[in-house]
Protein backbone atom coordinates (compact mmCIF):
# COMPACT_ATOMS: atom_id res chain seq x y z
CA UNK A 1 0.00 0.00 0.00
CA UNK A 2 1.39 3.86 -0.86
CA UNK A 3 1.63 6.16 0.98
CA UNK A 4 -0.98 7.89 -1.56
CA UNK A 5 -3.40 5.45 -1.00
CA UNK A 6 -2.76 6.65 2.67
CA UNK A 7 -2.95 9.82 2.29
CA UNK A 8 -6.16 8.93 -0.09
CA UNK A 9 -8.04 6.91 2.38
CA UNK A 10 -7.24 10.01 5.25
CA UNK A 11 -8.17 12.58 3.20
CA UNK A 12 -11.90 10.56 2.84
CA UNK A 13 -12.22 10.19 6.68
CA UNK A 14 -12.27 13.85 6.18
CA UNK A 15 -15.00 14.05 3.45
CA UNK A 16 -12.44 15.82 1.44
CA UNK A 17 -12.55 13.90 -1.74
CA UNK A 18 -15.09 14.62 -4.47
CA UNK A 19 -17.93 11.86 -5.70
CA UNK A 20 -16.03 10.84 -8.28
CA UNK A 21 -12.10 10.46 -6.38
CA UNK A 22 -14.27 8.75 -3.76
CA UNK A 23 -15.52 6.74 -6.12
CA UNK A 24 -12.15 5.69 -7.56
CA UNK A 25 -10.36 5.28 -4.21
CA UNK A 26 -13.03 2.96 -3.03
CA UNK A 27 -12.90 0.87 -6.30
CA UNK A 28 -9.21 0.78 -5.49
CA UNK A 29 -9.82 -0.31 -2.01
CA UNK A 30 -12.39 -3.03 -3.15
CA UNK A 31 -9.29 -4.67 -5.10
CA UNK A 32 -6.29 -4.20 -2.38
CA UNK A 33 -7.10 -5.53 0.71
CA UNK A 34 -4.48 -4.08 2.68
CA UNK A 35 -6.35 -0.59 2.49
CA UNK A 36 -9.49 -1.52 4.49
CA UNK A 37 -8.03 -3.31 7.44
CA UNK A 38 -6.18 0.37 7.47
CA UNK A 39 -8.92 2.37 7.05
CA UNK A 40 -9.89 0.53 9.85
CA UNK A 41 -7.23 1.21 11.74
CA UNK A 42 -7.38 5.12 11.39
CA UNK A 43 -11.16 4.73 12.71
CA UNK A 44 -10.22 2.79 15.58
CA UNK A 45 -7.54 5.48 16.07
CA UNK A 46 -10.08 8.46 16.35
CA UNK A 47 -12.63 6.68 18.22
CA UNK A 48 -10.30 5.99 20.83
CA UNK A 49 -8.95 9.57 20.88
CA UNK A 50 -12.27 11.14 21.06
CA UNK A 51 -13.56 8.25 23.87
CA UNK A 52 -16.00 6.92 20.96
CA UNK A 53 -16.37 3.27 21.98
CA UNK A 54 -16.09 0.39 19.65
CA UNK A 55 -17.05 0.53 15.97
CA UNK A 56 -14.93 -2.10 13.84
CA UNK A 57 -15.40 -1.21 10.26
CA UNK A 58 -15.76 -4.44 8.50
CA UNK A 59 -13.30 -4.76 4.93
CA UNK A 60 -16.00 -4.46 3.08
CA UNK A 61 -17.19 -1.08 3.81
CA UNK A 62 -15.78 0.06 0.29
CA UNK A 63 -18.64 -1.92 -1.53
CA UNK A 64 -21.37 -0.79 0.93
CA UNK A 65 -20.09 2.91 0.20
CA UNK A 66 -19.94 2.48 -3.18
CA UNK A 67 -23.28 1.05 -3.97
CA UNK A 68 -24.74 4.02 -1.60
CA UNK A 69 -23.17 6.60 -3.65
CA UNK A 70 -24.46 5.22 -6.62
CA UNK A 71 -27.55 5.01 -5.13
CA UNK A 72 -27.97 8.24 -4.68
CA UNK A 73 -29.94 9.87 -6.21
CA UNK A 74 -29.60 13.10 -8.46
CA UNK A 75 -32.50 15.46 -6.66
CA UNK A 76 -31.39 13.95 -3.39
CA UNK A 77 -27.95 14.83 -4.07
CA UNK A 78 -27.77 17.83 -2.03
CA UNK A 79 -29.50 16.74 0.82
CA UNK A 80 -26.98 13.59 0.88
CA UNK A 81 -24.29 15.51 0.30
CA UNK A 82 -24.41 17.12 3.00
CA UNK A 83 -24.80 14.15 4.80
CA UNK A 84 -21.58 13.27 3.59
CA UNK A 85 -20.05 16.81 5.08
CA UNK A 86 -22.15 16.17 8.24
CA UNK A 87 -20.78 12.67 8.13
CA UNK A 88 -16.74 13.77 7.50
CA UNK A 89 -14.26 15.95 8.98
CA UNK A 90 -12.19 15.86 12.35
CA UNK A 91 -8.54 14.54 12.92
CA UNK A 92 -6.82 11.33 12.18
CA UNK A 93 -5.29 10.31 15.27
CA UNK A 94 -2.06 11.49 16.64
CA UNK A 95 -1.74 7.55 18.06
CA UNK A 96 -3.48 4.67 18.56
CA UNK A 97 -4.30 2.08 21.46
CA UNK A 98 -3.93 -0.82 19.22
CA UNK A 99 -1.98 -3.36 20.48
CA UNK A 100 -1.16 -6.97 18.69
CA UNK A 101 -2.20 -9.21 22.01
CA UNK A 102 -1.89 -13.16 21.20
CA UNK A 103 -4.09 -14.97 23.35
CA UNK A 104 -2.40 -18.25 24.75
CA UNK A 105 -4.97 -19.73 27.10
CA UNK A 106 -7.15 -18.38 30.17
CA UNK A 107 -6.49 -15.09 31.27
CA UNK A 108 -7.11 -13.05 34.60
CA UNK A 109 -7.93 -9.34 33.92
CA UNK A 110 -6.51 -8.15 31.37
CA UNK A 111 -6.74 -4.76 31.60
CA UNK A 112 -8.42 -2.23 33.84
CA UNK A 113 -9.34 1.84 33.08
CA UNK A 114 -5.49 2.41 34.22
CA UNK A 115 -4.11 0.01 31.24
CA UNK A 116 -7.01 1.32 28.80
CA UNK A 117 -5.15 4.71 29.68
CA UNK A 118 -1.94 3.67 28.75
CA UNK A 119 -2.70 2.04 25.45
CA UNK A 120 -4.16 4.67 24.35
CA UNK A 121 -1.04 6.17 24.57
CA UNK A 122 0.86 4.18 22.38
CA UNK A 123 1.67 5.55 19.29
CA UNK A 124 1.27 3.60 15.89
CA UNK A 125 3.83 4.27 13.46
CA UNK A 126 1.36 3.43 10.48
CA UNK A 127 -1.14 6.40 11.50
CA UNK A 128 1.00 8.93 13.67
CA UNK A 129 2.71 10.01 9.64
CA UNK A 130 -0.39 10.85 9.25
CA UNK A 131 -1.87 12.79 11.80
CA UNK A 132 -3.35 16.00 10.70
CA UNK A 133 -5.49 17.36 13.58
CA UNK A 134 -8.33 19.35 12.80
CA UNK A 135 -11.26 21.37 15.10
CA UNK A 136 -13.97 19.90 13.37
CA UNK A 137 -16.20 16.71 14.90
CA UNK A 138 -15.80 13.52 13.89
CA UNK A 139 -18.62 11.55 11.85
CA UNK A 140 -17.43 8.23 10.12
CA UNK A 141 -19.11 8.35 6.58
CA UNK A 142 -19.93 5.19 6.59
CA UNK A 143 -20.09 2.09 8.88
CA UNK A 144 -21.08 -1.19 9.55
CA UNK A 145 -22.02 -0.42 13.25
CA UNK A 146 -22.14 -3.29 15.58
CA UNK A 147 -25.03 -1.04 17.39
CA UNK A 148 -26.45 -0.24 14.26
CA UNK A 149 -29.53 1.91 15.41
CA UNK A 150 -30.30 3.86 12.82
CA UNK A 151 -31.20 7.94 13.05
CA UNK A 152 -34.48 8.87 11.44
CA UNK A 153 -34.20 12.41 10.21
CA UNK A 154 -36.93 15.40 10.35
CA UNK A 155 -35.48 16.35 7.07
CA UNK A 156 -35.59 13.68 5.21
CA UNK A 157 -37.04 10.47 4.58
CA UNK A 158 -34.21 9.06 2.46
CA UNK A 159 -31.56 10.31 5.21
CA UNK A 160 -33.63 6.96 7.63
CA UNK A 161 -33.28 4.11 5.04
CA UNK A 162 -31.93 0.98 6.70
CA UNK A 163 -28.28 1.81 5.77
CA UNK A 164 -28.14 5.14 7.07
CA UNK A 165 -25.05 4.30 9.81
CA UNK A 166 -25.57 5.40 13.36
CA UNK A 167 -23.67 8.73 14.36
CA UNK A 168 -21.03 7.19 16.38
CA UNK A 169 -21.46 10.31 19.28
CA UNK A 170 -24.95 8.16 20.14
CA UNK A 171 -23.02 4.87 20.15
CA UNK A 172 -20.66 6.30 22.67
CA UNK A 173 -23.78 7.34 24.90
CA UNK A 174 -25.42 4.26 24.67
CA UNK A 175 -21.60 2.47 26.13
CA UNK A 176 -21.89 5.65 28.73
CA UNK A 177 -25.57 4.86 29.76
CA UNK A 178 -25.40 1.51 30.34
CA UNK A 179 -22.10 1.99 32.08
CA UNK A 180 -23.66 5.03 34.11
CA UNK A 181 -26.86 2.68 34.71
CA UNK A 182 -25.01 -0.37 35.80
CA UNK A 183 -22.99 1.52 38.14
CA UNK A 184 -26.19 2.87 39.87
CA UNK A 185 -27.62 -0.17 40.64
CA UNK A 186 -29.36 0.31 37.84
CA UNK A 187 -30.92 -2.26 35.30
CA UNK A 188 -28.10 -1.42 32.78
CA UNK A 189 -26.92 -4.77 31.36
CA UNK A 190 -24.31 -3.40 28.25
CA UNK A 191 -26.33 -5.57 25.90
CA UNK A 192 -22.78 -7.19 24.11
CA UNK A 193 -24.47 -9.78 22.34
CA UNK A 194 -25.38 -6.77 20.07
CA UNK A 195 -21.82 -6.21 19.58
CA UNK A 196 -21.43 -9.71 17.74
CA UNK A 197 -24.68 -10.85 15.95
CA UNK A 198 -24.14 -10.10 12.62
CA UNK A 199 -24.52 -6.80 10.79
CA UNK A 200 -28.29 -5.63 10.50
CA UNK A 201 -27.37 -3.79 7.66
CA UNK A 202 -29.44 -5.62 5.21
CA UNK A 203 -32.04 -7.58 7.07
CA UNK A 204 -32.61 -5.39 10.45
CA UNK A 205 -36.22 -4.31 10.14
CA UNK A 206 -36.12 -0.89 11.85
CA UNK A 207 -38.94 0.77 13.51
CA UNK A 208 -37.40 4.51 13.13
CA UNK A 209 -39.92 6.84 13.32
CA UNK A 210 -39.36 10.25 11.64
CA UNK A 211 -40.56 13.28 13.28
CA UNK A 212 -40.35 16.69 11.43
CA UNK A 213 -40.84 18.95 14.43
CA UNK A 214 -38.74 21.98 15.39
CA UNK A 215 -38.54 23.18 18.77
CA UNK B 1 -63.62 -10.57 52.64
CA UNK B 2 -61.35 -7.91 51.25
CA UNK B 3 -58.15 -8.86 53.57
CA UNK B 4 -58.80 -12.89 52.73
CA UNK B 5 -58.51 -11.72 48.82
CA UNK B 6 -55.49 -9.52 49.57
CA UNK B 7 -53.50 -11.85 51.47
CA UNK B 8 -52.71 -14.52 48.68
CA UNK B 9 -52.18 -11.77 46.02
CA UNK B 10 -49.33 -10.09 48.30
CA UNK B 11 -47.69 -13.69 48.97
CA UNK B 12 -47.53 -14.33 45.46
CA UNK B 13 -45.90 -11.32 44.64
CA UNK B 14 -43.24 -11.71 47.32
CA UNK B 15 -42.91 -15.09 45.86
CA UNK B 16 -42.54 -13.27 42.51
CA UNK B 17 -39.88 -11.20 43.46
CA UNK B 18 -37.80 -13.48 45.63
CA UNK B 19 -37.65 -15.67 42.55
CA UNK B 20 -36.49 -12.70 40.51
CA UNK B 21 -33.71 -12.36 43.22
CA UNK B 22 -32.65 -16.28 43.12
CA UNK B 23 -32.51 -15.47 39.21
CA UNK B 24 -29.97 -12.99 39.33
CA UNK B 25 -27.75 -15.33 41.81
CA UNK B 26 -28.30 -18.17 39.63
CA UNK B 27 -27.13 -16.46 36.78
CA UNK B 28 -24.54 -15.15 38.36
CA UNK B 29 -23.27 -18.09 40.27
CA UNK B 30 -24.18 -21.01 38.29
CA UNK B 31 -22.13 -23.11 35.80
CA UNK B 32 -23.70 -23.92 32.57
CA UNK B 33 -23.49 -24.11 28.95
CA UNK B 34 -26.14 -23.74 26.02
CA UNK B 35 -27.41 -22.68 22.87
CA UNK B 36 -30.24 -19.68 22.51
CA UNK B 37 -31.99 -18.00 20.21
CA UNK B 38 -32.38 -14.30 20.50
CA UNK B 39 -34.90 -12.47 18.54
CA UNK B 40 -34.76 -8.69 18.21
CA UNK B 41 -35.16 -6.16 16.02
CA UNK B 42 -37.03 -8.32 13.32
CA UNK B 43 -34.45 -10.55 13.16
CA UNK B 44 -33.50 -14.11 14.51
CA UNK B 45 -29.56 -14.57 15.84
CA UNK B 46 -28.39 -17.81 17.55
CA UNK B 47 -25.64 -17.69 19.82
CA UNK B 48 -23.40 -20.17 22.30
CA UNK B 49 -22.59 -19.35 26.28
CA UNK B 50 -20.39 -21.02 28.04
CA UNK B 51 -20.34 -19.81 31.79
CA UNK B 52 -18.49 -20.74 34.62
CA UNK B 53 -19.89 -19.06 37.73
CA UNK B 54 -17.71 -18.04 40.85
CA UNK B 55 -16.26 -14.67 42.87
CA UNK B 56 -15.11 -14.15 39.51
CA UNK B 57 -17.32 -15.21 36.53
CA UNK B 58 -15.96 -16.55 33.14
CA UNK B 59 -18.08 -16.71 30.14
CA UNK B 60 -17.95 -16.85 26.22
CA UNK B 61 -20.45 -16.06 24.66
CA UNK B 62 -20.48 -16.96 20.16
CA UNK B 63 -22.64 -16.34 17.58
CA UNK B 64 -23.87 -19.14 15.63
CA UNK B 65 -25.35 -17.75 12.52
CA UNK B 66 -23.66 -14.95 10.12
CA UNK B 67 -19.76 -14.49 10.54
CA UNK B 68 -18.08 -15.94 13.19
CA UNK B 69 -17.63 -13.44 16.41
CA UNK B 70 -17.70 -14.14 19.83
CA UNK B 71 -17.22 -11.98 23.12
CA UNK B 72 -15.63 -12.94 26.38
CA UNK B 73 -15.97 -12.34 29.43
CA UNK B 74 -13.36 -12.66 32.55
CA UNK B 75 -14.37 -10.85 35.75
CA UNK B 76 -14.86 -7.05 34.70
CA UNK B 77 -12.94 -7.34 31.39
CA UNK B 78 -15.21 -7.94 28.28
CA UNK B 79 -13.42 -8.73 24.74
CA UNK B 80 -15.29 -8.42 21.74
CA UNK B 81 -13.80 -10.38 18.74
CA UNK B 82 -15.06 -9.58 15.43
CA UNK B 83 -14.81 -12.31 12.37
CA UNK B 84 -11.65 -10.65 11.21
CA UNK B 85 -9.82 -11.18 14.23
CA UNK B 86 -9.86 -7.32 16.06
CA UNK B 87 -11.20 -7.28 19.09
CA UNK B 88 -12.17 -4.78 21.66
CA UNK B 89 -11.47 -4.98 25.29
CA UNK B 90 -13.87 -3.20 27.88
CA UNK B 91 -13.91 -2.69 31.40
CA UNK B 92 -17.28 -3.55 32.24
CA UNK B 93 -17.60 -1.59 35.08
CA UNK B 94 -21.05 -2.90 36.72
CA UNK B 95 -19.79 -6.59 36.17
CA UNK B 96 -23.53 -7.88 34.77
CA UNK B 97 -23.54 -10.82 32.61
CA UNK B 98 -23.44 -11.74 28.80
CA UNK B 99 -26.91 -13.11 28.52
CA UNK B 100 -29.45 -10.36 27.07
CA UNK B 101 -32.66 -9.25 28.39
CA UNK B 102 -32.19 -10.27 31.99
CA UNK B 103 -33.51 -7.27 34.26
CA UNK B 104 -31.53 -6.62 37.30
CA UNK B 105 -34.02 -6.71 40.21
CA UNK B 106 -31.68 -8.16 42.63
CA UNK B 107 -29.83 -4.55 43.22
CA UNK B 108 -33.28 -1.96 44.09
CA UNK B 109 -36.35 -2.74 45.08
CA UNK B 110 -38.68 -2.52 41.64
CA UNK B 111 -41.33 -0.27 43.70
CA UNK B 112 -44.70 0.55 42.96
CA UNK B 113 -44.08 1.06 39.26
CA UNK B 114 -44.78 -2.56 38.37
CA UNK B 115 -46.56 -5.62 39.48
CA UNK B 116 -44.39 -8.83 39.75
CA UNK B 117 -46.63 -12.49 39.44
CA UNK B 118 -45.98 -16.00 39.22
CA UNK B 119 -48.23 -16.16 36.08
CA UNK B 120 -48.02 -20.23 35.41
CA UNK B 121 -45.38 -22.83 34.75
CA UNK B 122 -43.58 -24.60 31.24
CA UNK B 123 -41.16 -26.51 29.85
CA UNK B 124 -37.98 -24.83 27.93
CA UNK B 125 -35.00 -26.51 26.62
CA UNK B 126 -35.94 -29.56 29.01
CA UNK B 127 -36.45 -27.64 31.88
CA UNK B 128 -39.63 -27.12 33.88
CA UNK B 129 -39.89 -24.13 34.66
CA UNK B 130 -41.95 -20.97 36.69
CA UNK B 131 -43.44 -18.17 34.63
CA UNK B 132 -42.88 -14.43 36.21
CA UNK B 133 -44.69 -11.68 34.85
CA UNK B 134 -43.21 -8.21 35.55
CA UNK B 135 -46.28 -5.69 34.56
CA UNK B 136 -45.48 -1.91 35.05
CA UNK B 137 -48.81 -0.10 35.88
CA UNK B 138 -48.41 2.74 32.95
CA UNK B 139 -47.36 2.47 29.57
CA UNK B 140 -43.95 4.41 30.42
CA UNK B 141 -42.04 0.97 31.02
CA UNK B 142 -41.47 -2.39 29.22
CA UNK B 143 -43.00 -5.33 31.06
CA UNK B 144 -40.94 -8.29 31.02
CA UNK B 145 -42.09 -12.13 31.49
CA UNK B 146 -39.34 -14.67 32.37
CA UNK B 147 -39.22 -18.39 32.68
CA UNK B 148 -37.29 -19.53 35.41
CA UNK B 149 -36.29 -22.90 35.95
CA UNK B 150 -37.64 -24.64 39.00
CA UNK B 151 -35.03 -26.64 39.95
CA UNK B 152 -32.26 -24.05 39.53
CA UNK B 153 -33.80 -20.29 39.10
CA UNK B 154 -32.03 -20.21 36.47
CA UNK B 155 -33.10 -17.70 33.44
CA UNK B 156 -34.26 -20.21 30.26
CA UNK B 157 -36.34 -17.79 28.41
CA UNK B 158 -37.50 -14.21 28.54
CA UNK B 159 -39.71 -11.67 26.42
CA UNK B 160 -39.70 -7.80 26.95
CA UNK B 161 -43.41 -6.84 26.24
CA UNK B 162 -44.55 -3.12 25.55
CA UNK B 163 -48.08 -1.55 27.18
CA UNK B 164 -50.17 -4.09 24.55
CA UNK B 165 -48.13 -7.13 25.86
CA UNK B 166 -46.67 -7.11 22.30
CA UNK B 167 -43.19 -8.77 22.14
CA UNK B 168 -40.57 -6.68 21.62
CA UNK B 169 -37.71 -8.77 22.26
CA UNK B 170 -36.87 -12.32 23.42
CA UNK B 171 -34.32 -14.95 23.84
CA UNK B 172 -34.37 -18.74 24.80
CA UNK B 173 -32.37 -21.27 25.58
CA UNK B 174 -32.91 -24.47 22.89
CA UNK B 175 -30.27 -26.37 24.48
CA UNK B 176 -28.63 -26.20 27.80
CA UNK B 177 -26.76 -28.40 30.49
CA UNK B 178 -26.98 -26.65 33.74
CA UNK B 179 -24.02 -27.63 36.43
CA UNK B 180 -21.27 -28.36 33.55
CA UNK B 181 -18.63 -26.29 34.15
CA UNK B 182 -17.14 -25.52 30.84
CA UNK B 183 -13.57 -26.53 29.93
CA UNK B 184 -10.82 -24.29 29.91
CA UNK B 185 -10.68 -24.00 26.23
CA UNK B 186 -14.29 -23.40 26.10
CA UNK B 187 -13.32 -20.05 27.89
CA UNK B 188 -11.17 -18.49 25.56
CA UNK B 189 -11.17 -17.18 22.26
CA UNK B 190 -11.20 -19.46 19.18
CA UNK B 191 -8.84 -17.42 17.19
CA UNK B 192 -4.91 -17.45 18.91
CA UNK B 193 -3.87 -14.34 17.19
CA UNK B 194 -5.62 -10.95 17.92
CA UNK B 195 -5.46 -8.02 17.42
CA UNK B 196 -6.74 -5.97 20.30
CA UNK B 197 -7.82 -2.62 21.19
CA UNK B 198 -8.59 -1.44 24.25
CA UNK B 199 -11.56 0.77 24.49
CA UNK B 200 -10.96 4.35 26.18
CA UNK B 201 -12.15 4.38 29.78
CA UNK B 202 -15.10 6.27 30.80
CA UNK B 203 -14.08 10.49 30.78
CA UNK B 204 -16.90 11.08 32.72
CA UNK B 205 -17.38 11.92 36.41
CA UNK B 206 -19.51 11.87 39.05
CA UNK B 207 -21.42 15.84 40.07
CA UNK B 208 -20.66 16.46 43.30
CA UNK B 209 -24.05 18.55 44.50
CA UNK B 210 -27.03 19.40 41.94
CA UNK B 211 -26.78 18.92 38.73
CA UNK B 212 -27.01 22.16 35.78
CA UNK B 213 -30.12 20.44 34.38
CA UNK B 214 -33.04 18.82 35.53
CA UNK B 215 -36.23 16.91 34.16
CA UNK B 216 -38.96 18.99 35.69
CA UNK B 217 -41.86 16.25 35.13
CA UNK B 218 -40.39 13.14 34.36
CA UNK B 219 -43.27 9.96 34.24
CA UNK B 220 -44.31 8.73 37.57
CA UNK B 221 -41.45 6.63 39.11
CA UNK B 222 -38.27 8.27 37.43
CA UNK B 223 -36.29 9.71 40.04
CA UNK B 224 -32.37 10.85 38.79
CA UNK B 225 -29.59 8.03 40.08
CA UNK B 226 -26.33 9.59 39.00
CA UNK B 227 -25.13 13.07 37.29
CA UNK B 228 -22.01 12.97 35.60
CA UNK B 229 -19.62 15.51 33.31
CA UNK B 230 -17.44 14.50 30.67
CA UNK B 231 -13.89 15.62 31.11
CA UNK B 232 -13.63 17.27 28.09
CA UNK B 233 -13.32 20.50 28.67
CA UNK B 234 -13.91 21.76 25.30
CA UNK B 235 -17.38 20.47 24.87
CA UNK B 236 -18.42 19.37 28.15
CA UNK B 237 -21.66 17.17 27.85
CA UNK B 238 -23.60 16.29 31.14
CA UNK B 239 -25.14 12.97 31.57
CA UNK B 240 -28.06 12.35 33.72
CA UNK B 241 -29.51 9.07 34.30
CA UNK B 242 -32.94 8.47 35.78
CA UNK B 243 -34.89 5.20 36.73
CA UNK B 244 -37.63 3.84 38.29
CA UNK B 245 -35.29 0.65 39.34
CA UNK B 246 -35.85 -1.19 36.33
CA UNK B 247 -35.78 0.92 33.32
CA UNK B 248 -32.83 3.74 33.01
CA UNK B 249 -33.05 6.66 30.66
CA UNK B 250 -30.02 9.18 30.33
CA UNK B 251 -30.21 12.22 28.62
CA UNK B 252 -26.99 14.13 27.20
CA UNK B 253 -27.01 17.61 26.95
CA UNK B 254 -23.97 19.07 25.11
CA UNK B 255 -22.73 22.65 23.07
CA UNK B 256 -24.12 21.62 19.79
CA UNK B 257 -22.04 21.82 16.05
CA UNK B 258 -21.62 25.52 14.88
CA UNK B 259 -23.40 24.24 11.44
CA UNK B 260 -25.51 21.89 12.95
CA UNK B 261 -29.18 22.74 12.01
CA UNK B 262 -32.12 22.83 13.97
CA UNK B 263 -33.56 19.56 14.40
CA UNK B 264 -35.61 17.00 16.39
CA UNK B 265 -34.96 13.31 15.31
CA UNK B 266 -36.32 9.96 16.78
CA UNK B 267 -34.74 6.59 16.50
CA UNK B 268 -35.44 3.35 17.76
CA UNK B 269 -34.14 -0.19 17.35
CA UNK B 270 -35.86 -3.10 19.62
CA UNK B 271 -36.65 -1.66 23.31
CA UNK B 272 -33.89 1.19 22.78
CA UNK B 273 -35.89 4.71 21.40
CA UNK B 274 -33.13 8.08 21.11
CA UNK B 275 -34.53 11.00 20.63
CA UNK B 276 -32.50 14.52 20.09
CA UNK B 277 -33.10 18.00 19.46
CA UNK B 278 -31.21 21.48 19.19
CA UNK B 279 -32.33 24.12 21.36
CA UNK B 280 -30.14 27.72 21.36
CA UNK B 281 -26.48 26.73 21.36
CA UNK B 282 -27.55 23.18 22.93
CA UNK B 283 -27.86 19.61 22.01
CA UNK B 284 -30.24 17.10 23.73
CA UNK B 285 -30.05 13.70 23.20
CA UNK B 286 -32.42 11.34 25.48
CA UNK B 287 -32.08 7.36 25.05
CA UNK B 288 -33.07 4.42 27.08
CA UNK B 289 -34.31 0.67 26.74
CA UNK B 290 -37.81 2.55 27.27
CA UNK B 291 -40.92 3.36 25.03
CA UNK B 292 -40.76 6.35 22.38
CA UNK B 293 -43.42 8.15 25.12
CA UNK B 294 -40.66 8.10 27.53
CA UNK B 295 -38.25 9.71 25.98
CA UNK B 296 -40.34 12.54 24.41
CA UNK B 297 -41.95 13.00 27.73
CA UNK B 298 -38.50 13.62 29.16
CA UNK B 299 -36.96 15.22 26.35
CA UNK B 300 -39.68 18.21 26.89
CA UNK B 301 -39.08 18.36 30.40
CA UNK B 302 -35.47 19.61 30.63
CA UNK B 303 -34.80 22.47 31.89
CA UNK B 304 -32.48 24.60 34.32
CA UNK B 305 -32.23 23.25 37.88
CA UNK B 306 -32.56 26.25 39.94
CA UNK B 307 -29.95 24.85 42.55
CA UNK B 308 -26.23 25.99 43.22
CA UNK B 309 -24.08 24.73 39.98
CA UNK B 310 -22.30 21.44 40.36
CA UNK B 311 -18.66 20.66 40.46
CA UNK B 312 -17.18 17.21 39.22
CA UNK B 313 -15.82 14.89 41.45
Amino acid sequence: MSQQAREHLSALMDGELSREETMFLLRNVAHDQTLAPCWSNFHAARQILRRQELLIVGNDFANGVLARIEMEALPQAVRQGSWLRWASGGAIAASVAVMALVFSGPRGDMSSPGDATLASSKPSPAVSTLAQPKPAEFRPPMISPALDVQPASAATSGFASQNTPIDPRLQSYLVRHYDAAGSSGQSGLMPYVLLIVPSQQQSAEIKADVSSEQR
Amino acid sequence: MVFALAGPVCAESADARAMLNQMSAAIRSLDYQGSFAYQHAGRVDTLRVFHAGGAVERERLISLNGPRSEVIRNGRNVTCIQPDGSATVYVNGSGRGLLPLVPDASSRPLGDQYDVSISGSDRVAGYLADIVDVTPRDAFRYGYRLWLDQGTRLLLRSTVLDSEKRVLEQFMFVSLEIGKLPDETELVPGQRELKTTAAAASDEAELRGASEWRVNKPPTGFALVSARRSGLAEKPTEHLVYSDGLASVSIYIEPRNENAADMTTMAGRGTLNIYTYTEGDLRYTVLGDVPVATVTAMARSIGRNTQPRAESR
